[in-house]
């Protein structure tokens, strides 16, 4: 059962306009993102590494899934690996979720999936339950540890790309992603 | 006052970039009148802002993860009265406090910054100004042969006008957040800090976005057009061999850059270029992450009423091997701000651009005419120190004093006070208007001031009409400057007996006693100058009320004005000159109190004669003295007189319903908000209908309306709109300046409305007839 901070995040998070769901293993994850927008899913190195039974549960259900470190691999040139990450469906890993604001904490120094992140149509973002603190300031402390393990890009990400800068009025998915996809993963598989 | 010594005006930093230099200020002030659209698409914005910005701070009340906040220690001078929850003031005396201990220890910080960040792999430049920091960048572009570039906002950017520079240089340049590249398009600035081109409606856009795009782009669809900037823009991020973005905070332990953002663009500048520049004021330093987050939360609350952004970005360093990073810390005029006190304040700012958000006259002409390059309250501030006095000339004398900027703002900056001093510095330099010049000339020497209105009123004897004065009987009204100021606004009559007859020779009270805790206190009465010469039945009723309340007043002889005006106009000289002239008059009052029934002059008396006296100590002293006794109508009735419910309620009152205004002051500085509600609705026994916008100015602003009839004009017909709506029949406020600014717009607009002083409105429900209550 999810615990509070759980709650609570998913209520802010919905609130600042992203999706959120808990998924109790790899397989309930997968059915998420395959439920998704049919097209490619790509995912981080770190998500095929940590998360095994989900790569290949989601390879099964919509074939081959591209990895942004693969990809970038194969492709030195920054502008190019941006568009071929421009891809439908991006899955990564977060470092910590803040219940106060519902942010997911992204920490990637690598440009792939730094790239991934903000050029995914739909950006689905896995969040370990236990990695939900309550608050900025515990977000602050964490913040500290990942500097000093050399975390160099650390963004707090709330809800999908949006302006209002015509006459104040919200609009979804100016430049990053239309959807904000959480998955709140309870068991961890390694 | 402690008078700002802005420094001479900078060399213009760009010959490029000839599309944004700006037309004369007294271009752009009638260009902005002339353009009706933009005062509606700015008093929508300021609107829906404010309804999100107060209900993302009640919400943040009600979040069960936020932290206590621990309250600030107590500051030597506490920061303005402010509009929100009691959690928001408690964040916002935090992060002032905070901000002002990196301001003291700014250099060492600043160090402390930039080796953490050179340890990091960053390459850190320190900017004496704009032409330092446009070299920089140049120099960058040459040696790695960029000539195109994708920026996110960076206001420091439009500071030290890079994007000239570049294209001065072959560089293209191309702006990424939706707002500024509408600006781009429009080839004009910024006019708003946060939403760039908030000034614009969907249709306006929609022309800008279909030239971009080569194609027809719906005019009602922002959808649509949100998409036209996607698609356009995506191509220029993959271009672009250098990406350019600002700071919002710099984490000073870490040597980090804090950016936020909604779009995602900025992350898209700072990611996908090889090279990135980040250029960022020196006044954006915190200690530490902590910090950092609380600026967070205020930032976004009080910028775009959200509880933090879509994006919050820390970068510490280059983060994948072979990217190269680029801060560029501008000092450009901060350090002279720092030097500067009073004005040193101004460098807590975190560019919410909330002060604009409040701000009436921003309402009516927007940020390329309230501002120079920054906008809103700041704008007026800063100004002076990055772009010359003379930018901030036309702009600061927009300006109303209503103190709204004040109240709003998340670190407490004492914006008001500060206007006013750049005011101050505009008046030395090229001195006031001359009609305006003659007349505070003239009114500073009481004796010929007394003389010269007797023989106005008798003059003018044939234009009067009840409590009006009408030019239209006269030539004059064909003058077009008369016209200009009387048009929208009928000038009060000028009675042959001022206040002080009338009252030296008033007959023993004689009306009902009412049981009041002011009973036998002794009360000196500062009548006020225009209660005095425009409307004695003001004072004759503040003075019958105190009566009724058993308090025994006395009325100093030689009373003349606080200097208010002078001090609002800028003219420091005149304003000392009565305000010495005032506290000589009243210490030696024998009184328990001091009461005024212009809530303005209380203002002056409380809090602007210790500043006025800066350089002065022994007057300073004198006036602070006088300040403990000194009290405003409002206060004194509902803290001292403690009235009985219903003491003053009458059947069928001919005034019922009333609404009432908030006079700025009062309610910003003195922090009467309930009191006044209070004594009309239980003391009156009154229905009182709400007012939209109660806390609104109603546009008089002192010298203001006087120089910029156009924009009080517009504010007061927001004003009386919010005051139609209510269908009362009374408008009560209790500030004589507001009484003849609302009584001369009624009469012009003629409304079915009485404005009433609260005292006038007590004095007449005590009625003749009362048994002792």
């Amino acid at each position: 059962m999810p615990g509070p901070l759980v709650e609570l995040f998913a209520q802010y998070a919905r609130g600042a306009g992203a999706q959120v769901a808990v998924a109790a293993d790899a397989q309930a994850a997968a059915s998420i993102i395959a439920g998704g927008p049919a097209g490619r899913v790509c995912c981080t190195a770190e998500v095929r590494d940590r998360y095994p039974a989900l790569y290949r549960a989601l390879t099964q259900a919509g074939g081959p899934v591209a990895v942004a470190e693969e990809i970038a691999a194969q492709e030195p040139d920054r502008a190019a690996l941006a568009v071929a990450l421009a891809g439908e469906t991006g899955v990564l890993r977060a470092r910590a979720g803040v219940a106060e604001t519902g942010s997911v904490v992204l920490a990637d120094n690598g440009l792939a999936p730094r790239l991934l992140s903000m050029l995914a149509d739909v950006c689905v973002v896995l969040l370990p339950a236990t990695a939900i603190l309550p608050d900025l300031d515990a977000a602050a402390a964490l913040l500290e540890q990942l500097d000093q393990a050399g975390c160099r890009y650390v963004s707090l990400v709330t809800g999908p790309s949006r302006t209002a800068d015509i006459e104040r009025v919200l609009t979804i998915g100016v430049q990053g992603p239309k959807t904000l996809q959480i998955i709140i993963v309870t068991q961890e598989d390694r | 006052m402690p008078t700002p010594r802005p420094p001479t005006p900078p060399p213009s930093p760009g010959s490029g970039g000839s599309d944004h230099d700006p037309l004369p200020f007294e271009q752009r002030y009638r260009r902005a009148l002339d353009n009706a659209q933009l005062g509606r698409n700015l008093l929508r914005f300021q609107r829906s802002w404010r309804v999100s910005r107060d209900d993302a701070l009640t919400a943040y009340d009600a979040n069960p993860a936020r932290a206590t906040v621990a309250p600030a220690s107590r500051r030597e001078e506490p920061l303005p009265p402010a509009q929100g929850t009691a959690e928001f003031a408690a964040l916002r005396d935090q992060l002032a406090a905070i901000k002002d201990a990196v301001i003291a220890d700014l250099p060492a910080t600043l160090d402390r910054f930039q080796q953490a960040a050179e340890a990091r792999g960053v390459h850190v430049y320190r900017a004496v100004d704009a032409a330092a920091a446009n070299r920089y960048i140049l120099a960058l572009c040459a040696r790695h042969d960029i000539h195109q570039v994708v920026k996110s906002k960076t206001m420091v950017s439009e500071e030290i006008e890079l994007n000239g520079e570049l294209e001065a240089h072959g560089i293209a340049v191309v702006e990424t957040d939706l707002g500024e590249w509408i600006q781009q398009l429009a080839h004009e600035r910024p006019s708003h800090m946060v939403m760039p081109a908030i000034h614009k409606n969907r249709g306006e856009v929609a022309g800008l976005l279909s030239a971009a795009a080569g194609r027809p782009v719906s005019q009602e669809d922002i959808g649509e057009q949100v998409g036209v900037a996607r698609s356009e823009l995506r191509r220029h991020f993959l271009a672009a061999g250098l990406g350019i973005s600002g700071a919002n905070a710099l984490v000073a332990a870490s040597g980090t850059v804090l950016f936020i953002e909604n779009e995602g663009n900025a992350r898209l500048v700072t990611s996908l270029p090889r090279v990135h520049v980040i250029l960022a004021g020196i006044e954006k330093l915190v200690p530490d992450y902590a910090a950092a987050m609380l600026q967070l939360r205020l930032l976004a609350r009080s910028a775009t009423g959200q509880g933090i952004t879509s994006y919050s970005t820390f970068l510490s360093g280059p983060p994948e091997p072979g990217k190269e990073l680029h801060i560029v810390l501008l000092d450009n005029g901060r350090l002279h701000m720092r030097a500067t006190p009073l004005i040193r304040d101004a460098l807590r700012c975190i560019r919410c651009a909330a002060c604009a958000d409040v701000c009436p006259p921003y309402a009516v002409v927007g940020g390329h005419v309230f501002g120079h390059i920054y906008s809103g309250a700041i704008g007026l501030v800063n100004t002076p120190y990055h772009h010359g006095l003379a930018a901030a000339a036309g702009p600061q004398s927009l300006c109303v004093s209503c103190n709204a900027c004040a109240t709003v703002c998340p670190v407490g900056i004492p914006l008001p006070q500060q206007i006013l001093a750049v005011r101050a510095q505009v008046v030395e330099d090229r001195g006031l208007p001359a009609p305006l010049r003659a007349a505070l000339e003239l009114w500073a020497h009481p004796r010929l001031a007394d003389a010269a209105l007797r023989t106005a009123a008798v003059a003018a004897t044939p234009l009067r009409d009840g409590p009006f004065t009408r030019v239209d009987r006269s030539g004059a009204a064909l003058i077009p400057t008369v016209q200009r100021l009387t048009s929208w606004r009928t000038p009060p009559a000028l009675p042959r007996r001022p206040a002080r007859d009338r009252l030296r020779h008033r007959p023993a009270y004689s009306g009902p006693a009412l049981e009041s805790a002011a009973r036998g206190l002794r009360v000196a009465y500062f009548i006020q100058c225009i209660t005095d010469r425009l409307f004695p039945r003001m004072a004759l009723s503040v003075v019958r009320v105190l009566e009724a309340c058993g308090a025994t007043v006395v009325v100093p002889e030689q009373q003349h004005c606080c200097g208010l005006p002078g001090l609002d106009a800028g003219a420091l000289g005149p304003a000392r000159a009565m305000a010495r002239q005032t506290i000589e008059t009243l210490e030696k009052a024998q009184a328990d109190y001091i009461l005024t029934g212009g809530a303005s002059c209380a203002v002056a008396m409380l809090h602007d004669y210790a500043r006025l006296f800066a350089a002065e100590p022994a007057w300073q002293i004198r006036a602070q003295v006088l300040a403990e006794r000194v009290i405003d109508f409002t206060t004194f009735m509902d803290q001292h007189a403690r009235l009985r419910p219903g003491a003053l309620a009458r059947p069928h009152s001919p005034f019922a319903p009333v609404t009432y205004h908030n006079f700025c002051q009062s309610l910003n500085v003195l922090g009467l908000d309930s009191a006044p509600r209070r004594l009309i609705r239980d003391v009156l026994g009154l229905e009182l209908r709400e007012l939209p916008e109660s806390s609104v100015c109603c546009g008089f602003g002192g010298s203001t309306s006087v120089t910029r009839p156009e924009v009080a004009e517009q504010i007061l017909a927001r004003k009386l709109e919010n005051v139609r709506q209510t269908g009362a029949r009374t408008l009560v406020t209790d500030n004589p300046g507001c009484i003849l600014h609302l009584r001369g717009g009624i009469d012009a607009q003629r409304l079915p409305v009485r404005v009433l002083h609260l005292a006038e409105l007590m004095a007449a429900q005590l009625g003749p007839g009362r048994r002792q209550a």
